[in-house]
């Protein structure tokens, strides 16, 4: 497993499962200026796709927030998995949430909203009781 | 500041239910400073998960994206912000106060009437439409959100967000938002 970014209090830890073709982005996401960390895990995986073009990806999701800037950024993630994905390539997309987090939940459905190729499957985790 | 008006200052907190309150310079280190300590705040005082999220996004929002250049500062410049969240009248409250100068002001009021005109319905159609929004990373107030910071405020509070901008002399002013957060589990108003 390869880590693309270690997490901080406010940008997500980034795995690599090369063999797996398996991306995981787990944390808070709340960076003012998203350049530089999407911009990195963007790159990170052109290279890891040129190298290889896979039969399938699987990206997994667990962000616990994420701001208005991360989530352009975000979105343009989700559209070139979508692109991949119509290429040939078996995208699947794992959004993690805890069970009651609406905002998690629409945030995801935002972010897969109008893109067809993709599979954008919901994972809902046990909810705690408070903040 | 004396102790009388310390005192003063206290008891206006207390009176407005004041949770939490930030004054100061928001670098990235701030940010995640405060982050943090909304996140155990708001478990200290027992805040309802379904709005402690919503309440969380309207400061971070409210401390990054609404304007993201302060008037005094220039590219890159870390903002001086005043910042607070709140419990008071039945509901939650998040606001902040920075300033702007007179062209960022002349925008940010365009756009603060033009949302208090929107329903629930308008306001989740403008995000859609900003979220796919690629013209310019940098708009006319120098936000790099592209307005998606305030239609996610927006679009999470639980009525028209209040705004006002307070003069300052030398052309500047206080900008200063506040954000109604109902303890509801579905946020909106009446289309």
């Amino acid at each position: 497993m390869k880590i693309l970014h270690h997490s901080t209090p406010i940008t997500p830890e980034v795995t690599l499962q090369p063999e797996q073709h398996h991306l995981t982005l787990r944390g808070e996401c709340y960076p003012e200026n998203p350049v530089p960390f999407f911009g990195t895990v963007l790159a990170e995986l052109e290279v890891h796709l040129q190298r290889d073009v896979p039969a399938k990806l699987d990206v997994t999701f667990g962000l616990t927030y994420v701001n208005s800037a991360s989530t352009k950024a975000l979105r343009r993630l989700f559209v070139r998995l979508d692109r991949l994905a119509q290429t040939g390539t078996e995208v699947l997309v794992e959004w993690e949430h805890e069970a009651d987090d609406e905002l998690t939940v629409e945030l995801g459905r935002d972010l897969a909203s109008n893109l067809h190729h993709i599979d954008f499957e919901e994972i809902a985790l046990e909810a705690r009781a408070t903040a | 500041m004396s102790l009388r008006t310390f005192q003063r200052l206290r008891h206006a907190a207390e009176q407005e239910g004041v949770l939490f309150c930030f004054d100061g310079e928001l670098s990235h280190a701030a940010v995640a400073g405060v982050g943090k300590t909304v996140r155990a705040r708001m478990a200290e005082a027992a805040v309802p998960l379904p709005v402690a999220r919503r309440l969380f996004s309207a400061i971070v929002e409210l401390a990054q994206n609404v304007v993201h250049y302060a008037a005094d500062g220039g590219l890159g410049e870390a903002k001086h912000a005043l910042l607070a969240i709140g419990h008071g009248d039945g509901a939650y409250w998040a606001a902040g106060a920075n300033r702007v100068d007179a062209r960022q002001a002349h925008s940010l009021k365009a756009r603060f009437v033009a949302l208090q005109a929107m329903t629930s319905g308008d306001i989740e159609a403008a995000y859609r439409r900003k979220l796919d929004d690629e013209r310019h990373e940098l708009d006319e107030i120098g936000s790099r959100g592209a307005g998606l910071g305030l239609l996610t405020l927006a679009r999470h509070a639980s009525a028209p967000l209040e705004f006002a901008l307070e003069p300052l002399g030398e052309g500047d002013f206080q900008l200063q938002i506040c954000a109604r957060l109902d303890g509801r589990e579905h946020p909106g108003r009446s289309p």
